[in-house]
């Protein structure tokens, strides 16, 4: 079974709106948190229906609507959300809440939107879609997760088309707490200068980035999803040889590979995982990098599978995206590395 | 009753996150549910948590809710004449 992206919608701290088009240039801040750039939410959801919503329901709704209409699908056969926090926004409005108000007076409006699983819900009411509707939240696996079940879904003819998205925000509540792990830089970076930074931490961020994913080959196809394998281990031989299984169980070697996407954040305590993932194995292919534009969140490599399929769709791949490394000549296989705090291990391949 | 009607509007473009609506923008005459301001039972619910938390009203019985949540007027009659702070 061939499994391809048609449709893609992404909101995040750079102008991305354009599915078929990278920014022309990077959105460039000092600061330990990077925010989405986001539409207009009128354009995707009704007065009545938003003013209920908070940002991350919004971004999700949006997001999926644009990449349908980039796939040209008006009702998926499935509906997948990936989320590390959920509406973490509304979760600790009604948490506060219950502590301000001792337990009384609790607004029933946000208590609804705290589960998981109101994304993809609202998405589907939305199109009016009665399919199989299914929620992954699995830290920064959950994308991952979501893909795999989205692949089996089409492989078990349960669906054509599904629609499968990862979808993150940031909070101030959040960000303070995970603070205290050391998870963030200790004070603003220019984002450009985050992975040479030599420090702890590394940007927060946040982001919505929906695929619309098929069975059907198509010219508007951006890319094939070659395989998806995860692995949580602190061990960098069991990485490697379990990665090396997951090419061989793809057909494909490592100098088939014409780009590796590295989901390096800039923290000290961790890059330096990835840097001996591609010494031990001798890798000298081109890398890229996404971190810088997106900030680090449970779900950004679902942004990275779409910088990295929007690169094979146009056979290119921008500068601000190439980290210490020539260009690819042609682009037609790109594997994504990203790793979460040196244990969550995922792999995305995807292919012309 | 004037002050409290337009204290009410801002009350529910606040708690409802009607976005770009004014005080100005909701007939205290019309109806709150439905086809008038479009409000939902959830919002229902929210309605009885404003009148406990702000005004001291508990509602005992929800059917009551239907003719006192009709209008932004019967509302404010409603809280006039029970408010307890």
């Amino acid at each position: 079974m061939e499994y391809y992206i048609r449709g893609i919608g992404n909101i995040s701290p750079q102008e991305t709106l354009n599915s078929r088009d990278f920014p022309t240039e990077l959105h460039n801040e000092n600061s330990t948190i990077l925010k989405c750039i986001h539409p207009d939410y009128k354009d995707y959801i009704d007065i009545s229906s938003r003013r209920r919503m908070g940002n991350v329901v919004k971004m999700g709704i949006a997001s999926a609507l644009i990449s349908l209409k980039d796939a040209g699908i008006e009702n998926p056969g499935a509906i997948i959300t990936c989320t590390g926090l959920g509406a973490v926004e509304d979760t600790e409005k009604f948490l506060n809440s219950m502590l301000d108000n001792n337990e009384q007076f609790l607004n029933p409006a946000v208590f609804i939107q705290t589960t998981y699983n109101t994304i993809s819900s609202l998405i589907a009411i939305r199109l009016n879609c009665k399919n199989y509707n299914s929620t992954y939240v699995h830290r920064s696996f959950s994308f991952e997760t979501g893909l795999i079940d989205a692949l089996m879904l089409i492989d078990e003819n349960e669906a054509e088309n599904v629609l499968l998205g990862g979808v993150d925000d940031i909070t101030l509540t959040h960000f303070t707490l995970f603070d205290k792990l050391d998870y963030w830089k200790k004070s603003p970076i220019n984002q450009v200068n985050l992975l040479d930074s030599k420090s702890i931490g590394t940007i927060a961020g946040e982001g919505s980035t929906f695929f619309t994913i098929t069975n059907q080959e198509h010219p508007e196809n951006y890319c094939r999803i070659k395989g998806v394998f995860t692995l949580f281990s602190s061990d960098i031989e069991l990485v490697i040889k379990k990665f090396n299984s997951f090419l061989q169980t793809k057909d494909i070697s490592l100098n088939n590979i014409d780009l590796i996407m590295l989901g390096l954040n800039g923290d000290s305590n961790f890059d330096d995982r990835y840097f001996s993932f591609m010494k031990v194995l001798n890798i000298n292919t081109p890398m890229a990098v996404y971190k810088h534009l997106s900030g680090d969140y449970y779900t950004s490599s679902a942004f990275a599978t779409a910088l990295s399929a929007l690169a094979i769709y146009k056979d290119e791949v921008p500068d601000y995206m190439m980290y210490k490394s020539e260009k690819p000549k042609s682009i037609k296989n790109i594997l994504i590395y990203n790793q979460f705090r040196g244990n969550e291990h995922s792999f995305i391949l995807l292919g012309k | 009753m004037e002050d409290l009607i337009k204290e009410l509007k801002q009350e529910i473009i606040d708690e409802f996150n009607f976005e770009d609506m004014t005080a100005e923008d909701i007939d205290t005459e019309a109806p709150l549910f439905g086809e008038g301001l479009g409000l939902d039972s959830i919002d229902a619910l929210s309605l009885m948590v404003i009148l406990e938390k702000k005004y001291g009203i508990k509602i005992e019985d929800p059917k009551d809710g239907k003719k006192i949540f009709s209008t932004v007027r019967t509302l404010a009659e409603y809280i006039a004449a029970n408010r307890k702070q």
